[in-house]
């Protein structure tokens, strides 16, 4: 289905949204691109609950970029929840993150997270990371077959 | 019962009686045997003058052999009781008149000897010869009784055991009485001996009862237990002051241990703090690693898309607020990252590890290139030992201390970076040397101190947080650092390790 969403942003921070909006329709990523403000928002998207129960696990992006500082339930446990269940674990998860805390690191690979990448002050240098980020897992990197969740 | 083994009092008295029952025995022996001798001396001068005289006056009987005168001769014995039997004999042994001429024959003796004088019992046989006119004629006998003067020898003997018998008495009575004189010191020393050894009393003394040999041995006796008390009492204090010295080292070593045990539970308590304190440090520096840096993000990434969109458009001189609106956020961003270096410092276990410094420096050297293009820069570095440390805390030292070197030599056509290893005081000690714009020494003390700058940020920027961050680093290893400079002559930082030591050590 070509409606269907190829990237969920979870971020809190409306400047951020801002800013990795903008990156993204510089590259003309955006128009597939669904944005959620908290952790709770991203676990109903991923799991089809709630607001999103209409939506259906064969249809999951081919990325999620994870802040890490949410409200209500944050990006690890987001992370946890995901890699943790069978129906979720196979969708690739990129950690961008403010924060430069080498524990954060270890625990979201501990967690099984596929990419891990901490925020460039420098927005040339963000712009540049975008760019990458969205080529290679929207074009370079081959998504697993769809159906291959289990049913809940 | 063995005479060694006998009480001293005993001993004496046997020992003064034994000598003085001998002595008295001897004397009495000899007096005993003086008298025999002298009435056996006066019995043989009697009877023998007695009997020598009848001879003569029976001379001439016997020669004329009449019988009859020389009966009537011998009766005149009769007198003399003493004389038990007599007789008159030829020459030729055959008997001319007897006395008591009623006596039988046989109690004479059959022949005649010449001259004798024999004891037979409790009598004595005398002959004595017989002469007429200086012509032996015949031989006399007379048979003396003994009786009278046995009588007299038993009566002298009964009297001289008599006192035998008292001299003893007396001589135990005063034997008692002297060996007290002796056996008294004695046995008052034995006495005080048992006392002392059974009771272990050393203040009695024996009592002294003259000044001969045993008083001397009462004095020496009494002397040497007065030293043994002395010694006793020495003892006893020294016992009791040892006993008291142990007693206050208990005392003080239970109070080091009540003192140990509060620090203990002190340390516990203040390492608990010390946890918490870094904890909430951790949480804080989280959150200005996180919360500060995002929106220094943002506040970089809309100057520039502002720019990036209108700045053609914008006068100059908004663009030049622009600009100095990024460089803001750049130099915070750059702040906010030393400042978490520093306070990383310490708090994340330092490791130990072999570093190569020489390869560490051509690592930071590789991370300035940005800044050395294009310059002309003449490094002098020196092959250095491997040290013991924390890799990237070392790392940290190095790019903050060559950092500046590159960046106050500056203003130089020609910039000297020297790095090499000096001793200091036995200590080695690594230096970075650079010809650049040093800075005046009275401001040493400020060099190493967070947020002090010796430059104007228009002249050289900097956060007043990269020698701080060196010091602290150098000074956790255990090494000490300082700084040599003069203003536009260039400065020299010095500083020491621990684990550079040791390397030279072991190599």
């Amino acid at each position: 289905m070509n409606s269907a969403i190829e990237i969920l942003l979870v971020e809190d921070n409306a400047d951020d949204v801002e800013l990795t909006l903008r990156a993204l329709t510089k590259h003309n990523l955006a128009n597939k691109i669904h944005v959620v403000r908290d952790g709770e928002e991203a676990l109903d998207f991923l799991f089809c609950r709630g607001a999103f129960s209409s939506r259906s696990f064969d249809d999951q992006p081919k990325v999620v970029l994870l802040d890490l500082k949410l409200p209500r339930v944050d990006g690890l446990e987001v992370l946890r929840a995901v890699k943790s269940d069978p129906r979720t674990k196979t969708v690739p998860v990129v950690v961008m993150t403010s924060s430069g805390q080498q524990r954060d690191m270890v625990e979201s690979y501990q967690l099984g997270v596929n990419s891990y990448i901490q925020k460039p002050i420098n927005f040339g240098e963000f712009q540049e990371v975008i760019r990458q980020l969205g080529y290679y897992w929207l074009a370079v990197n081959q998504p697993p077959p769809s159906g291959t969740s289990p049913k809940a | 019962m063995d005479f060694r083994n006998l009480p001293i009092k005993r001993k004496l008295t046997t020992v003064i009686m034994l000598t003085s029952t001998v002595v008295l025995l001897l004397t009495a022996a000899a007096f005993v045997v003086y008298e025999v001798v002298n009435i056996r001396h006066n019995l043989r001068i009697n009877s023998e003058a007695i009997a020598v005289i009848a001879a003569e006056e029976s001379g001439a009987a016997v020669a004329s052999g009449d019988q009859k005168v020389a009966e009537e001769i011998l009766s005149h014995f009769s007198a003399r009781r003493q004389i038990l039997l007599s007789a008159l004999y030829f020459k030729d042994g055959r008997m001319l008149a007897r006395y008591p001429n009623t006596a039988p024959l046989e109690v004479f003796p059959a022949t005649p000897v010449e001259n004798e004088f024999v004891i037979d019992g409790r009598a004595v046989n005398i002959f004595v010869p017989v002469s007429q006119d200086n012509k032996l004629v015949g031989a006399m006998y007379l048979k003396w009784d003994l009786s009278q003067p046995y009588q007299r020898f038993a009566w002298y003997a009964g009297s001289v055991g008599v006192i035998l018998l008292c001299s003893l008495a007396i001589a135990l009575a005063i034997s008692n009485w002297l060996q007290r004189f002796i056996s008294r010191p004695i046995l008052e020393l034995a006495e005080t001996a048992k006392a002392v050894s059974i009771k272990k009393d050393y203040r009695v003394r024996a009592a002294k009862f003259g000044e001969d040999e045993l008083g001397l041995l009462t004095d020496a006796f009494n002397h040497m237990l007065t030293q043994i008390d002395d010694r006793d009492a020495a003892l006893r204090e020294s016992e009791a002051q040892l006993r008291q010295a142990l007693q206050a080292a208990e005392a003080a070593s239970a109070q080091v241990r009540a003192l140990n045990a509060e620090l203990e539970q002190r340390v516990g308590l203040r390492t608990a703090e010390l946890a918490a304190a870094n904890q909430e440090l951790e949480a804080f520096t989280y959150s200005v690693s996180h919360d500060l840096r995002a929106p220094l993000r943002h506040i970089a990434a809309f100057a520039q898309i502002l720019d990036e969109e209108y700045g053609k458009s914008a006068p100059d001189q908004a663009r030049h607020y622009l600009a100095r609106i990024r460089k803001g956020a750049q130099d915070m961003g750059r702040l906010v990252d030393d400042l978490l270096n520093l306070s990383r410092v310490g708090r994340a276990g330092a490791k130990h590890e072999t570093v190569d410094l020489n390869r560490l420096i051509d690592d930071v050297r590789a991370e300035l290139r940005l800044e050395t293009d294009g310059r002309d820069i003449q490094w002098r570095v020196a092959a250095l030992p491997p040290a013991q440390g924390d890799a990237g805390l070392l790392k940290q030292v190095f790019a903050n201390l060559i950092s500046n070197a590159v960046k106050y030599t500056r203003p130089r056509r020609t910039a000297v970076i020297e790095i090499d290893l000096e001793q200091v005081d036995g200590v080695p000690a690594i230096f970075i040397r650079d010809n650049g714009v040093g800075f005046n020494m009275k401001y040493a003390g400020k060099l190493f101190g967070i947020f002090q700058r010796l430059h104007r940020e228009e002249e050289f920027e900097g956060t007043g947080v990269g020698l701080a961050t060196v010091r602290r680093i150098v000074e956790l290893d255990g090494g000490r650092i300082w700084a040599q400079a003069e203003l536009d002559k260039g400065a020299t930082f010095h500083f020491t390790l621990n684990g550079l030591k040791a390397m030279r050590n072991d190599s």
